[in-house]
């Protein structure tokens, strides 16, 4: 059974184990369960009851995106969600204290759980953040009332931060907003929340809800910052942020009510049904394949123990200063290699001095380099890591390396999002970042419009636009071999602007997909050898939009064969070698997904 | 490939990802039956593309039930028919292509 229940001293604690599963999801076998140890505890034998998982990386990451996958018309969200809005309610009416204590992932509908349970805890480990991921990753509306109640437990600019524009919380930013009451390290956790526990009892801590905090001034004028961001959005994706954002409004002027999670159910079943939230449901497959693909072909090895670096600066010693500040569980971030590290200890070694390392290193690069021509035997690759991304390329000169899995296993567990790739011609970032500029500065040195372009490409879904992408690469050192100087000159004009639909250079954005197909297993020469990781790269750099599902996903065949017609036009836009591809693709590839 | 040659493939993919040994039906509902969850399907994806040799995101699948416990062997083992179907037909067709080219 996904919780196991025990009893200490009047506290009965639920654990969540999510059976054959590396995290807990609260699904309907969970709900039936839950909600019956909720109901049945009196408090004449319970005094409190204290929430846990037996995953230390996963409190509760999801409810059933199966759910919202079925869902084809408004009603449908209801119907499938019953038995677990029983379940949370049943949270909510609990005749003693429910008690969250919270360790690892907190996702979506497991932040719904904890707005539903009075009192809460945090473990301070990496893993242990709070996301909203339903509007950041899948474009639809929560339904187990985060609308209502986040505005009321953490104000109207938390709300929108968290739900609409997906920010992560750590647990500290957690307990600073008041979305949860403590944190505490993560050794000694049990004892911790023992003490927690009592302290609730006797009545020292203050619930969670209910609370108001937003004054109806500042609600007014959160709104309209709000919606003026919603209108740089894409047009197929500003009604559901705007019905989101009328739901939290309407919560934060105190009009939540019985009336408001008809409201936030109906608004979620139409969301999901759309077109865009439906695309973007096949990202959580691919993102999910895409990590999985370091353990696959390597041996079967014991988690990484420490991390380490001897070196005092360059980019190991700036990796390492900010994996000290991820606490990961079980692994030491060391800054200086010395006898006492434990056998499974990785060592981090700067790229630029790569003939100092050694064969079980791992090599760094946090700005654009160039793949060497005797390349170290794994490289961890982050050209744009100064713009604030935090995606690595591991680059690996043979499959089965058990070390890169445990080393990709342990970024993944710090918060970074990896994807292995084997370079043939270069890193695949370095393509990528090339393959989607490209375009946009040969339509600009043509004398196109740099506030059209920009344009362009947001109509077309990518958010963050080519500005931010060329700004983030030429910081990160993108050099003149890449970008020769009349690119940058005309890349340097970008603007970020909101999106627009202007017919004459909607051909760019099929340019700019075009020149990607390059970049993914169509192409022989392409790093990402598989096209879950050309798809996750795609989305955590370049910001692929989500609405088209994922690069590889969106370029099917047909799709590609349309664009090749545009002909001329096209043509001015992309290389010769990529049309080549395209060509070859079309005539005799196979899709990458059925 | 035959349905039954599909079937088998389905189960050991199934098997591989539930641990479960108990003997599969057509009519075992994922879901309620076997205890998946979208995340066990993602794993249930990766288990197939190594029987299959073909990515297979099942997300289509999962999105063209009314409700996700249809979702049994027997929908996914039709599932996977059509679109191996449309696999063989594609790889005919690149071969004709590159045959013409080579002419």
């Amino acid at each position: 059974m996904p919780f196991q229940a025990s009893r200490s001293n009047g506290t009965l604690t639920l654990t969540l184990d999510s059976p054959g599963s590396r995290v807990n999801v609260l699904n309907r076998a969970a709900s039936i369960q839950l909600r019956s140890f909720v109901r049945e505890a009196c408090p004449e034998e319970v005094r409190a009851i204290v929430i846990r998982t037996a995953k230390k990386n996963s409190f509760i990451n999801g409810v059933g995106l199966m759910l919202a996958q079925a869902t084809k018309k408004e009603e449908d969200a209801a119907r499938f969600t019953a038995c677990v809005r029983d379940a949370y309610q049943s949270l909510r009416d609990a005749r003693v204290p429910v008690i969250a204590a919270v360790q690892g992932n907190c996702y979506g509908c497991g932040v719904e759980f904890l707005l539903h349970c009075k009192y809460r805890i945090a473990a301070e480990t990496e893993e242990t953040h709070f996301y909203m991921t339903e509007l950041a990753d899948y474009l639809f509306i929560p339904l187990f009332r985060s609308t209502q109640y986040l505005p009321e437990q953490v104000g109207l600019a938390n709300s929108i931060d968290l739900l609409l524009w997906g920010d992560k919380w750590s647990a500290a930013k957690a307990a600073e907003q008041g979305l949860v009451n403590a944190t505490a390290s993560d050794e000694g956790f049990d004892a911790r929340v023992d003490r927690f526990v009592e302290r609730v009892l006797a009545g020292d801590v203050e619930p969670c809800f209910p609370r108001s905090r937003s004054s109806p001034e500042s609600i007014g004028s959160l709104a309209g910052a709000a919606e003026a961001r919603i209108e740089s959005l894409p047009s197929a994706y500003r009604h559901v942020y705007e019905d989101c954002l009328n739901l939290l409004v309407s919560a934060a002027r105190g009009e939540g009510g019985p009336g408001h999670h008809a409201r936030e159910m109906a608004a979620s079943g139409r969301s999901a049904a759309s077109d865009i939230s439906k695309a973007a449901f096949g990202f959580f497959y691919v993102r999910q394949i895409a990590e999985h693909l370091p353990a696959l072909g390597a041996a079967e090895g014991a988690p990484v123990a420490a991390v380490s670096s001897a070196a005092k600066s360059g980019f190991a010693a700036d990796l390492l200063r900010e994996l000290e500040s991820r606490i990961v569980p079980g692994v030491r971030v060391v800054s200086a290699a010395n006898g006492s590290l434990p056998s499974l200890a990785i060592r981090l070694t700067d790229f630029d001095s790569a003939s100092e390392t050694c064969f079980g290193d791992v090599a760094v690069a946090l700005q654009w380099r160039e793949f060497a021509a005797n390349p170290p035997e794994r490289v961890a690759y982050c050209p744009l890591f100064r713009a604030g991304t935090r995606f690595f390329e591991l680059a690996l000169r043979r499959s089965g390396d058990a070390t890169a899995a445990v080393f990709a296993q342990y970024l993944s567990r710090a918060g970074f999002s990896v994807a292995l790739s084997r370079p043939v011609k270069g890193f695949g970032l370095n393509q990528m970042i090339a393959a989607c500029l490209r375009p946009v500065a040969k339509y600009l040195l043509a004398g196109g419009s740099p506030a059209l372009a920009e344009g362009a490409l947001r109509e077309f879904g990518f958010v963050r636009g080519p500005a931010w992408l060329w700004d983030a690469a030429r910081r990160g050192g993108a050099p003149e071999t890449d970008f020769s100087p009349a690119e940058r000159s005309a890349l340097a004009l970008l603007r970020p602007a909101h999106a627009g639909d202007d017919a004459s250079v909607l051909v760019l954005a099929d340019a700019v997909c075009l020149s990607l197909l390059a970049c993914t297993p169509a192409s022989g020469d392409a790093a990402f050898y598989h096209p879950a990781l050309a798809d996750l790269a795609a989305r955590e750099v370049l910001d692929f939009p989500l609405g088209r599902g994922s690069l590889c996903k969106y370029l099917t065949r047909r799709e590609v064969r349309r664009v090749l017609q545009r002909g001329v036009a096209l043509e001015s836009l992309v290389a010769p070698g990529e049309l080549q591809v395209a060509e070859n693709f079309v005539r005799s590839g196979r899709e990458f997904y059925r | 490939m035959t349905a039954q040659h599909i079937f088998e493939k389905a189960c050991a993919a199934i098997v591989n990802t539930t641990l479960n040994t108990r003997s599969l039906h057509e009519s075992d509902s994922l879901v309620d039956d076997l205890g998946f969850d979208s995340m066990r399907m993602a794993t249930l994806s990766i288990a197939l593309e190594t029987e299959f040799d073909q990515v297979l995101l099942l997300n289509d699948w999962i999105g063209a039930v009314d409700d996700p416990s249809h979702l049994t062997v027997g929908s996914l083992v039709s599932y996977l028919a059509a679109v191996l179907s449309d696999c063989m037909t594609e790889a005919l067709e690149a071969e004709y292509a590159l045959s013409s080219v080579a002419q």
